[in-house]
């Protein structure tokens, strides 16, 4: 009997924790200052492991042409002859090419995963969206009951749940406009993002279209062994300025959005 | 005598231990090297510094193609290409 008891109060307990969790489910989502940090925590890493991402690789390829480029330049410019110099020119050149072909062959795999990492911007800027609407329909709830406030019988009661709710909704106001700039700077940081995208696919394209360019003057040298064929490359600066910046503006951006956070007060 | 042979043995022991970790240290650096394991140390490389090299080597490939022309320009014309 004595077991029963035990293990009944127990029961017991464990059901009413389990009702009260069930009941907490219902209890509307808190907006408080963490949960704006914790979104503006997501958009600053999502957006570095947007400019990041895919980014090791192709540098590293870059890299080894820089080093390859250097040593063809050397080649050249201590060659008195070019016909001794012809052949390790053309393996340098190779290497170059199948450098670039590498970066082509990157170019899939970079963009399926840059545009994962637009998308989950996308969905960091709906759960924005969606508390900014949540705090809307409280402020309404809280404007309806300060108009049904006119059918309280007692005054003094009436006057201090009017001036409870008008500050009530003043606060809610509040928050709601800290919500929506917050809202503003990251719908900024995911134009920026939507755009560094397009630059980063159409930047691939040119490396891509390089690997191409090389490949032909590759053969074209092989065949002929013309050095006329060398001077032979693509202009990129337009695009790299363009990424350059954007960096810089993202970087600004989330800083931004950072400070946001601390406009709103702890809840 | 025994002791002097002890000692020796002991020396000699120490020494193959230090050629041991010699040599492992030096196939560990380059197993750590050859498969770029330094870069996980390395702060990842953004997009923005990819754009930097790459203007790095816009400006070598218009080097090289200066270069290139001051040398074409050198060479009396025909003898430029071989041809195969």
């Amino acid at each position: 009997m004595r077991w029963f008891r035990q293990y009944g109060i127990l029961s017991l307990a464990v059901i009413f924790a389990f009702l009260l969790g069930s009941l907490g489910g219902d209890i509307p989502f808190s907006y408080s200052k963490e949960d704006m940090e914790s979104v503006a925590k997501k958009v600053g890493t999502t957006t570095e492991a947007f400019y990041t991402t895919g980014s090791n690789q192709v540098y590293y390829q870059i890299e080894l042409n820089l080093r390859t480029l250097d040593e063809i330049i050397e080649m050249v410019e201590e060659a008195e002859d070019f016909k001794t110099v012809m052949d390790p020119m053309v393996e340098k050149l190779e290497k170059l090419t199948i450098s670039y072909e590498r970066i082509a062959a990157f170019q899939p795999q970079i963009e399926e995963e840059l545009r994962r990492k637009v998308k989950e911007l996308q969905d960091l800027l709906r759960i924005s969206k969606g508390q900014i609407r949540i705090l809307e329909d409280e402020k309404l709830k809280l404007e309806e009951e300060l108009q049904g406030l006119s059918l309280e019988q007692d005054e003094e009661a009436r006057n201090i749940r009017e001036r409870s709710l008008e500050m009530q909704i003043e606060f809610k106001t509040k928050e709601i406009r800290i919500w929506e700039e917050f809202l503003s700077l990251e719908n900024k940081i995911y134009e920026t993002v939507r755009d560094a995208d397009r630059t980063i696919s159409k930047f691939l394209l040119v490396l891509s279209e390089n690997a191409k360019v090389y490949r032909g003057a590759l053969e074209v040298v092989k065949l002929q062994r013309d050095i006329n064929s060398l001077a032979n490359f693509m202009n990129l600066q337009h695009f790299s300025d363009e990424l350059i910046s954007t960096w810089q503006d993202l970087q600004y951006l989330v800083e931004l959005l950072t400070q946001e956070v601390n406009k709103l007060p702890a809840f | 005598m025994v002791l002097n042979m002890e000692e020796e043995k002991e020396k000699h022991k120490r020494i193959k231990w230090w050629w041991l970790v010699l040599v492992g240290g030096m196939i560990f650096f380059f197993l750590f090297w050859g498969s770029r394991g330094w870069e996980r140390f390395s702060p990842p490389r953004t997009w923005s510094d990819v754009a930097i090299l790459t203007k790095e080597i816009e400006e070598k490939g218009r080097e090289l193609n200066q270069i290139l022309q001051e040398k074409l320009q050198l060479i009396p014309e025909g003898e430029n290409s071989e041809g195969r």
